[in-house]
């Protein structure tokens, strides 16, 4: 058995459970599980950033946000009712504009100040953009908006498990693109971006168009990931894309990894089976916020690659599979 | 390749930015949220009137419908009532609460209140065999949270939500729960439950005090008031409640202001209004707000007349300051600080002094209010007798509650099947005297 | 937005309001400016432990009774407590790595601190704050403003700090060591300096600044366990326009930040002007003030 063999055979296993298990859930669990789906998107939006770039960004949640805003606004019951399928599409490309238009300033500055920036980012919008009376039209204001499921070849995706499917199915959709990207000619030109932008130049690469991409495409998926969230709950308001969230995420990243599929799934996992976990055990639900914070202070002085890929390095020795090459440490990044 | 489809995807978006952008200019050009007099916004709030699929699972999107005016809107759509022993096992009621126990209110007194409640009866044996307990879930203030909250009840299964208190979710969730089949006891007060068969206020509805503010504004005498509200979203029809009932006395209020709870300093305001020449500041906000606007009075040295609602909480109450002395504020049920060898008032604040003591210098008119959804809800279960308990039998146990004591908390309250229920419409008016907040009326009806 | 036509006639008085607001601003700064001058980390969670520490202060002066003062004490203990847990076990042992890795455990600390004060006392805006100055206040001549004490309070302490930190790092033995750790830690080593105990130095002088501030801003914010870090942001800014090393400047970018926030509230009602204004100087500081290599301060 070689690596190849080993990753598609875990690959595939991992959809056949990811699919099978939730048929034996309760439809309160199986929203859980397309939250977590929703949640691993938007952890590979910004797998996209970190693991290629090298840029960290607070601000995912606020391009989720504008996903959301927008299928909630264009296809919400107090809004216009066009099809799911046309405001998800113009989510995406508002959430990717966005991206964009961070991405420009973005592009001279680095680690320290570019995370400033997209601190910035995230509580302008909080305060601005999506505060009350500033474009009531598109965040709803104080009265949420209500998205409907969307139909999909004539099937209403009502109920919770034909939506965590659909939901699945996203996902997997994500992670094929991005590990497309990684294993093809566009990761490479990234990752050697990512290792140094002054060696990449003088290779007569176009930094300027890479990271704008970059930066566009990280949004963009977080964007989708965003207007998901708007179908899977059913309410979208502001509160729910604030600042205090894109740090969350951005921890959780950090904590399980960046660079594989599993950690992405992980995280997402992470995120709202905990909370679920700390609720069933009675415990106040603010722990996880705790939990999380101490994981990532210990995290970075003990293992600053993240537990998830570590773990993925450790099972690959074991196993005798030694490491590709690909997979992508966080020590490299921070 | 890949290029090509990065560089076709960022012209995409910036032709989205040419339709969405130019609606965020169009947006920036309309008027701001704060109105004056002769505004009344159309905020919209969901209301079911269509048909839905009522009680089967699924979260369907309810229509939408304009409020323009306050008062009775449509009735909300109900799904079938279970008979089925949702809520019930063991001999344990279980009912649910949704409320705001993190973010800018701390609505825990409420569900510590309600908690107490069911811990004294089931320390007095239960009712029927039956004991009770809460299960409560954070809306944090984001009604999407208080979305996920309403789901979550429902597909646990709780009999029915008993004294929950969430600013931004009630007004929203309600239409939702009772498309579910959830019965509702108690809350803010806001609109939408009292437009719904299966909803059981016990306080008074939230545009009815807009109502009896503007009322009790002529018995001051007051002139020209500056009005200050929280924006909340179902803050539409009470304000124009108030500004209706200020006009049909004559009297002309000088600015509307809308605020969030968020806001942390009020001198801007507090100028504005003294500018405007304002005799008194008619306000509806949270008493934590009451305290800030209090604070940048005092530091101003303005001290008009105030008049408002849910002003008497003692945590709040301890650093009005000045500003505070002789405010007025009014109540659908009776003032705990006056009354305190009252049976009903010794039973309430005494369950919460020995089951969560840290919660007393918190309660006000909305624990106060929960506390008498609970007793509400015990006595409709205490009717229901041997019967079967489940969702139908608490409904029409409920239904045929009148005159329905509450331990002198408020007027009896009775309720029927019907549309909807409405059964506190009386206030009384208390004034903070000496630090002390003393009830200087009877029961005034609206 | 609307436009209030009587804009103009409120400018005086908001001059007065800006002011105050960016004494708050200069107060959450000086800290950070400090911790960052030192040891090169740019302290996110700084508004998280001047949160944490004034919630000691308000156990101690609001739930216990105990005079406000002593709550202040408390409150600074606690903060240089935090602070030198804080750069000796997370900090210290990740010598050499880039800053970016010490700023994310800055906001781990960040979620801690605030996770914890939210179950300890409540993660809502129901804290009736420390109040440590009188309320009362005098009106300023030629405005219809009256500055409260406790405002002006904020002010001065914040000037106070900045000229004695100026003066610290000047004139004394530490603040030397402190500048030469910041320029050069190998050098400061070979010069008998123990980079650890300065570093160490740095990190609770700036989280004791941090206490002080928190115990004097509450009054004038919301006191919850976010509102601190929202402001430690607007004091980022600040900084900023004081390119992160002159305190001094510092307060001025502070002052002039409250300034360019406050007086479009006179002609705007929307109240999420300030919030715009705020936005576009940070996006204008980061992008004019720092050019393309500049990438902070070197590994420390």
């Amino acid at each position: 058995m070689n690596a190849i063999n080993a990753r598609r055979i875990s690959v595939v296993a991992g959809i056949v459970l990811a699919v099978a298990i939730p048929a034996f859930m309760a439809d309160y669990y199986r929203s859980l599980a397309a939250l977590s789906a929703i949640a691993a998107i938007l952890i590979l939006s910004l797998n996209v950033l970190t693991g290629f770039v090298g840029q960290i960004s607070f601000c995912q949640y606020t391009f989720a946000g504008l996903g959301a805003m927008t299928v909630g606004a264009l296809s919400g019951a107090q809004g216009h009712h066009w099809s799911f399928w046309i405001s998800m599409p113009l989510g995406v490309l508002f959430a990717a504009l966005g991206g964009f238009l961070v991405g420009i300033p973005a592009l001279r500055l680095s680690g320290l100040f570019l995370a400033i920036l997209t601190l910035g980012v995230a509580l302008g919008a909080d305060r601005y953009l999506f505060a009350n009376g500033t474009w009531n039209s598109f965040t709803g204001g104080v009265n949420p908006r209500t998205p409907s499921r969307p139909t999909l070849f004539g099937y209403h995706l009502t109920s919770q498990y034909s939506f965590y499917l659909f939901a699945l199915a996203a996902f997997l959709l994500v992670a094929f693109l991005v590990w497309n990207l990684r294993v093809g000619k566009t990761g490479r030109v990234l990752r050697a971006i990512r290792e140094s932008e002054v060696a990449a130049s003088t290779m007569g690469l176009n930094l300027i168009k890479w990271k704008l991409a970059a930066f566009t495409v990280s949004a963009g998926i977080a964007g989708l990931a965003g207007g998901l969230l708007a179908v899977q709950i059913g309410s979208v308001s502001p509160a729910s894309y604030d600042f205090l969230h894109s740090i969350t995420v951005a921890a959780v990243v950090v904590v399980a990894g960046v660079g594989s599929l599993a950690s992405a799934a992980v995280g997402g996992i992470f995120i709202w089976w905990l909370p679920e976990l700390l609720r069933h055990t009675g415990v106040n639900a603010q722990f996880f916020q705790l939990i999380l914070g101490l994981l990532l202070v210990v995290q970075l002085v003990i293992a600053p690659q993240g537990g998830v890929v570590k773990l993925e390095h450790d099972l690959k020795r074991v196993f005798g599979l030694g490491r590709r090459g690909q997979d992508l440490e966080l020590a490299e990044v921070l | 390749m890949r290029e090509k489809i990065a560089i076709v995807f960022m012209t995409l978006s910036a032709v989205a930015t040419l339709v969405l952008g130019g609606a965020v200019v169009h947006e920036l050009g309309k008027k701001a949220t704060v109105q004056t007099a002769a505004n009344a916004p159309a905020v919209t709030s969901s209301q079911a009137t269509t048909s839905g699929t009522g009680a089967t699972a699924g979260t369907q999107a309810t229509q939408g419908k304009t409020i323009t005016s306050g008062g009775n809107q449509g009735t909300t759509q109900v799904g079938n009532l279970s008979t089925s022993s949702t809520g019930v096992s063991h001999g344990v009621i279980t009912v649910g609460g949704i409320y705001d126990e993190t973010g800018p209110f701390d609505a825990t007194v409420e569900r510590d209140t309600v908690r107490a409640y069911f811990n004294m009866i089931n320390a007095q044996g239960g009712v029927n065999g039956y004991k009770f307990q809460l299960r409560d879930c954070d809306s944090a203030y984001d009604p999407t949270q208080a979305h996920q909250c309403a789901q979550q009840m429902v597909s646990s299964g709780v009999l029915a939500i008993v004294g929950w208190l969430s600013v931004s979710g009630e007004q929203p969730e309600t239409p939702y729960l009772s498309q579910q089949g959830v019965p509702i006891i108690g809350g803010l007060g806001v609109p939408s439950e009292f437009s719904s068969p299966i909803s059981f206020p016990t306080t008074a509805n939230l545009v009815r005090y807009g109502t009896a503010i503007g009322a009790h504004a002529v018995d001051l005498q007051v002139h020209h008031p500056g009005v200050i509200v929280l924006n909340a979203n179902f803050i539409a029809p009470v304000q124009q409640a108030l500004v209706n009932s200020l006009h049909a006395h004559h009297i002309q209020e000088t600015s509307v202001n809308q605020v969030d709870p968020t806001k942390a300093d009020y001198t801007d305001l507090v100028l504005k209004l003294r500018r405007e020449n304002a005799d008194s500041v008619l306000a509806g906000l949270d008493p934590f707000s009451y305290q800030r606007l209090f604070q940048a009075m005092e530091r101003q040295s303005w001290f008009p007349k105030v008049l408002g609602l849910g002003l008497d909480k003692e945590s709040a109450n301890k650093d009005y300051g000045k500003a505070g002395d002789g405010a007025e504020s009014l109540t659908p049920l009776l003032e705990p600080a006056d009354h305190t060898s009252q049976p009903g008032i010794k039973e309430y604040v005494g369950a919460v002094q020995r089951y969560f003591p840290n919660q007393v210098p918190a309660l006000d008119v909305y624990t106060e209010g929960d506390w008498v959804a609970a007793e509400l809800f015990v006595e409709a279960i205490r009717k229901i007798g041997t019967n079967p308990v489940n969702r139908k039998s608490l409904v029409d146990a409920l239904n045929s509650i009148t005159n329905f004591d509450t331990k002198g908390l408020t007027k009896p309250l009775s309720y029927s099947a019907g549309n909807s229920h409405d059964p506190n419409k009386c206030f009384q008016w208390i004034q903070k005297r000496s630090g002390i907040w003393t009830t200087h009326s009877g029961w005034n009806c609206f | 937005m609307g436009i209030l036509a009587s804009g103009w006639a409120l400018i005086p008085s908001f001059t007065v309001i800006g002011l105050v607001l960016g004494g708050t601003y200069a107060l959450a700064a000086m800290g950070l400016v400090l911790i960052y001058r030192v040891s090169g980390v740019l302290n996110f969670a700084q508004g998280g432990i001047a949160m944490f520490s004034t919630f000691i202060a308000y156990q101690i002066a609001v739930k216990w009774g105990l005079p406000s003062i002593v709550g202040l004490f408390a409150a600074i203990a606690a903060g240089m407590l935090i602070g030198y847990v804080v750069e000796r076990f997370t900090m210290r042992p990740l010598t050499g790595r880039p800053a970016l890795t010490k700023v994310v455990i800055t906001i781990g600390w960040l979620l801690i601190l605030q996770a914890g004060a939210g179950l300890i006392w409540g993660a809502t805006s129901y804290h009736a704050p420390v109040h440590l100055v009188s309320r009362n206040g005098f009106r300023l001549v030629g405005t219809s403003v009256i500055i409260g004490y406790d405002q002006l309070t904020t002010l001065i302490v914040a000037l106070v700090f900045a000229f004695a930190t100026a003066a610290l790092l000047k004139y004394t033995m530490l603040g030397t060591s402190m500048r030469a750790v910041a320029d050069d830690p190998d050098t400061g080593k070979l010069w008998g300096i123990s980079v650890n105990r300065v570093t160490a130095a740095s990190w609770m002088a700036g989280s004791a600044m941090a206490a002080v501030a928190g115990v004097l801003i509450t009054p004038l914010i919301n006191f919850n366990t976010y509102s601190l870090t929202l402001i430690v942001i607007d004091a980022f800014t600040a900084a900023l326009i004081g390119r992160l090393t002159s305190l001094p400047w510092t307060v001025v970018g502070a002052m002039f930040l409250g300034i360019a926030e406050t007086y479009p509230r006179a002609f705007f009602n929307g109240a999420g002007v300030s919030s715009l204004v705020a936005f576009l100087l940070m996006l204008v500081t980061l992008a004019v003030l720092f050019r393309p290599g500049f990438s902070g301060r070197r590994t420390v």
